[in-house]
């Protein structure tokens, strides 16, 4: 009992030194967001002189100006519409692709290492002709420009994770509809896709925000502000006030608070789902 | 056919439509539509300029001007290009004179416009104008419109006064006058290098002296027997380097910014600033008074024209393949005309046309400049504009490596050299 | 499944979409890439032909693309450290029973969500010389001889973009070891607590061998996804100064884009595919040796 009473004893202290080393370290990594927060509503003498101080006056003025100047309202805009039609597609797609090759084994092999090469390949080596062909379809500066370029690149992963989902699971449900007479898309439709909810949250979820967040293809098929989304969006207005600090951090805020708020609410989802794509 | 199949068929016609409708372009209005692509033109240009297209409507009832406008950056890249190749190309275009317009000729879009400059309409415009305007084989093909002296070295004129110093006119007035601007803790020379292209037009001007505008064409144009590193250059950055050792450039020329390399100017914590001919629309008014524009010193040994400089002529060029030649002419015409250049002038335009000389109203700078202007007899241009961009390039890393200094301009410029070797060798039409 | 020829003609038109818009969008440019690489082609005069010359310029006249793989090299090392290293400690620590770890793994997760985009610009702040976080901070604590511009000195500016990304993405590989990390028995631990072992023996003794495969996909992720990065060069340095954070990606697409060379960056772009392809190839052979 003695030793069981020691071992507990320095295991607790373990334990609290545990916590404050990664307490600390947490609180360094959040330093910069921190700043960044308190600085949005706070005016650059303020900020320079005291980085964390707590604000005296809140400056909401500087967000309604980053709203403003920056038109970050149209870009999100832009950004909101481009997200939700690529998740729709890479959804209905991505379904679509691996329900017959996880069920009817048609070339399976070989068409699911076609998809692989999109996971290898860099997308940024095959923007050259993406570009050319999306000028040739007068496609440039539109929404598609984003969406179809999107859909295609994250079909890879889409398949593979529908296909793993659907490869486990049972027939049954879908052996009893056909026992029914259901005709074979119904099935996928009406059977098939609802089951595989777990998988489609996790595609839907990754796949949204790669996309809101992507900027390499909207820096290079998108230019005008009826189509440019918000990363685009923020990182010129950064430039063009790149000594104002707390006009630029309230833009910042702006972009990043909505994620970091609708990341408390999927957390688990996006966690879960990011170390399955790995494994 | 199944239900199934049908829907599964209209749901892809859906996409095909909405695909094409996303590209398409609205109901075509009657009457005549002239696309102008162009570049923002400036705070204080803005309204003058749709002004004066307005006007053009006004004079040709049923002919309506749609200007495109890109930012310079994308304009130059990829957004003209994307116009002209996508379906939707423009009429009439905003170019910069040099590189690109023989570039556009040569591609076959342009307009020959050589036989609306007979000499009389010639005469109406600087002489230095026309070398920008020209394609391969002489033809005129860039209808002037703005005369741009890409540097000039801008002084503060009170601080240089307080400081008991006249405007250098040699190098080594130069010299000195920077080593007692620095004992009174003023930065000498403002230079923000971060973008490469304020040094490199700064180094270029000088480098254009020491080669004349004859052997630097031909050495940025890659010409066999030329070499980046050509003594011509090398003495050139010499001089840059000597600066930079005297401390007479501001703290790490290459972290700053144009922006901010201006703003130590406007706050007269730098005596001079080697800059464009832009700084004056920019400048707010009651600033602008106390700037003073000057033609880079003598420099010791240089065989060029001392009146050298570096300049640009920016305008307009037609596509080769509008339906509506005519109206463009017209509209170009009108544009470039006496009085609405005029116009522009008052607002801090620089043009190329000599009736809108800025009067004795506009700032000292301003009439400064236009001495300038009319002084010169060699103009050459900026490499960025001027030549092959990835030739242009090498050259601006080596200025940077020099004004930052982290090389010697003979090392610097064989590393330029090595890296347009390429280039060089690469099989030509 | 049994299916009729017409079932499985409608099963297959479920799949057409998807590969329609796949061909169109990746494999198709992928080839087209390669096809441009053999031209010279600044998108408005007539394309022409250059045979390898492209090649031939990429591997043997073009000092900054060769560079630039060793930029890229360096910054695959300092986030393969940062970022693994960080979850293995992490895992190690989860080992541990380190309370609240799910609440830890959230917190250091989040910085995924922001785009590589607002992280750039943050920490461009963060790293400016005059006013920003970083040299402020050194200077309350008296430290003000080492501030520098971080950024705008050539020996710095990797480093620091390197550490950016490890800041962003050190709760990704920490989740990833977290979920390997349930695979371990618990009453294996246990077993070895009570037999006296300490965390540290139990950890490259029972957690890492069982980690192994994860550890594998972790370097596998980070390496070639390392050789992939762009944005967050591309906002934070631009490949200056001078070249030192220039990476592969980046360069091939100011040659592509800002410089018209289009054949040329093609070129770029394909040997920087060929390279990771190799790369990810020879990782799973050696993986695959090690099973």
């Amino acid at each position: 009992m003695g030793v069981r009473a020691r071992h507990k004893g320095r295991s607790t202290l373990g334990k609290a030194v545990l916590v404050f080393t990664i307490a600390g370290v947490a609180l360094a990594m959040a330093a910069p967001l921190v700043w960044m927060l308190l600085g949005s509503v706070r005016t650059d003498s303020e900020i320079i002189t005291a980085p964390f101080a707590w604000p005296a006056v809140w400056h909401w003025d500087q967000w309604q100006r980053a709203w403003n100047d920056g038109n970050l309202g149209q870009y999100g805009w832009n950004s909101l519409a481009v997200t939700l039609l690529t998740v729709a597609g890479v959804v209905l797609f991505g379904a679509g692709a691996a329900y017959p090759l996880a069920r009817c084994e048609l070339a399976t092999p070989r068409l699911l290492a076609v998809y692989l090469l999109g996971l290898i390949v860099p997308s940024q080596a095959a923007v050259v002709p993406m570009f050319l062909l999306l000028r040739t379809l007068h496609l440039l500066d539109t929404w598609w420009a984003l969406v179809l370029p999107y859909i295609a690149w994250n079909l890879p992963f889409a398949v593979l994770v529908y296909y793993g989902f659907f490869r486990s699971q049972s027939r049954e449900p879908e052996e009893a509809a056909r026992l029914d007479g259901c005709e074979v898309l119904t099935l996928f439709t009406r059977v098939a896709l609802p089951l595989a909810a777990p998988a489609t949250g996790v595609v839907a979820v990754i796949t949204a925000l790669g996309t809101w967040n992507e900027f390499l293809f909207a820096l290079l098929f998108v230019h005008s502000d009826s189509a440019k989304t918000l990363p685009l969006g923020l990182l010129a207005f950064s430039s063009a006030h790149m000594s104002d600090y707390g006009l630029t951090f309230a833009a910042l805020a702006l972009m990043s608070l909505p994620l970091l708020l609708l990341y408390v609410l999927v957390q688990r989802t996006l966690i879960e789902g990011s170390a399955a794509v790995a494994a | 056919m199944g239900a199934r199949r049908r829907s599964a068929l209209a749901r892809i016609l859906i996409l095909v439509a909405a695909v094409w409708l996303a590209g398409c372009r609205g109901p075509q209005s009657s009457g005549i539509v002239l696309r102008l692509a162009s570049t923002p033109p400036g705070e204080q240009m803005r309204e003058p300029f749709h002004a004066a297209l307005h006007r053009f409507e006004q004079d040709h009832p049923g002919v309506r001007v749609d200007v495109i406008e890109m930012d310079d950056d994308v304009y130059q890249q990829m957004g003209l290009l994307t116009l002209f190749v996508g379906g939707t190309p423009p009429d009439v275009y905003f170019q910069w004179g040099g590189h690109l317009v023989r570039k556009y000729a040569a591609a076959g879009y342009a307009l020959d416009l050589t036989d609306e400059f007979p000499p009389e309409e010639r005469a109406r415009f600087y002489p230095s104008t026309w070398a920008s305007c020209r394609g391969e084989s002489g033809q005129i093909y860039l209808w002037p419109d703005s005369a741009s002296i890409t540097t000039v070295l801008w002084y503060r004129k009170s601080v240089l006064r307080e400081a008991g110093i006249a405007p250098p006119a040699t190098w080594t007035d130069l010299l000195s006058a920077c080593d007692r601007l620095r004992s009174r803790g003023l930065v000498p020379i403002a230079v923000g290098n971060r973008e490469l292209w304020a040094g490199g037009n700064f180094a270029a001007a000088v480098m254009a002296k020491y080669a004349g505008v004859e052997r630097y064409n031909r050495i940025l144009s890659l010409e066999p027997g030329t070499r980046l590193d050509d003594p011509a250059f090398v003495q050139a950055l010499s001089l840059l380097d000597e600066l930079r050792a005297r401390g007479a450039l501001n703290q790490g020329v290459n972290g700053v910014g144009t922006d901010e390399a201006r703003s130590l100017f406007a706050q007269g914590r730098a005596a001079m600033h080697p800059i464009g001919d832009w700084l004056v629309s920019e400048a707010k008014s009651s600033e602008v008074a106390d700037y003073g524009a000057m033609p880079l010193p003598v420099m010791p040994g240089a065989p060029g024209d001392p009146h050298t400089l570096l300049a640009l002529t920016t305008g307009y060029m037609i596509n080769r393949s509008t339906p509506h030649p005519q109206e463009c002419r017209a509209l170009l015409r009108h544009l470039m005309s006496d009085p609405v250049q005029q116009n522009w002038a008052r607002n801090g335009h620089l043009s190329a046309v000599r009736a809108a000389a800025p009067g004795a109203e506009a700032p000292e700078a301003q009439r400064q400049l236009l001495h300038l202007l009319e002084q010169s007899r060699a103009t050459a241009i900026a490499p960025d504009v001027g030549f092959d961009q990835e030739v242009s390039d090498a050259l601006l890393d080596a200025i940077s490596l020099v004004l930052g200094g982290r090389s010697t301009p003979a090392a610097a410029l064989a590393a330029a050299d090595r890296q347009v070797r390429a280039l060089r060798e690469a099989p030509r039409r | 499944m049994k299916l009729s020829r017409g079932e499985r003609r409608q099963l297959l038109l479920l799949g057409a979409p998807a590969l329609v818009l796949y061909l169109a969008f990746v494999i198709g440019p992928i080839l087209g890439a390669g096809a441009l690489s053999l031209f010279r082609w600044d998108g408005i005069s007539a394309p022409m032909w250059l045979g390898l010359a492209n090649y031939q310029r990429a591997l043997f006249g073009d000092p900054v693309f060769a560079n630039s793989f060793q930029n890229n090299a360096i910054y695959v090392l300092i986030t393969v450290v940062v970022e693994v290293g960080f979850g293995l400690v992490f895992a190690g620590l989860l080992q541990a029973r380190l309370p609240l770890g799910g609440l830890w793994r959230a917190l250091f997760f989040s910085p995924m969500v922001l785009s590589l985009v607002v992280v750039g610009v943050l920490f461009s702040f963060v790293f400016n010389p005059d006013a920003g976080l970083l040299n402020l901070l050194l200077r309350q604590a008296g430290l003000a001889s080492w501030t520098r511009s971080w950024l705008g000195d050539d020996r710095t500016a990797l480093v620091a973009v390197s550490l950016v990304s490890g800041w962003r993405y050190a709760g990704f590989y920490m989740a990833l070891f977290a979920a390997g990390l349930k695979r371990i028995p618990a009453e294996v631990l246990e077993a070895g607590r009570l037999d006296g072992a300490g965390e540290w023996r139990l950890f490259h003794r029972v957690t890492l061998p069982i980690l192994a495969p994860v550890t594998a996909i972790a370097l596998l992720l980070c390496i070639t996804g390392g050789f992939q990065a762009f944005d967050l060069f591309f906002v934070m340095t631009n490949g200056g100064p001078y070249h030192s954070t220039e990476i592969p990606s980046l360069w091939m697409v100011k040659k592509a884009f800002n410089r018209q060379s289009l054949g040329y960056g093609s070129s770029l772009g394909a040997l920087l595919t060929l390279f990771v392809a190799c790369l990810g190839w020879l990782q799973l052979r050696l993986q695959r040796r090690d099973d």
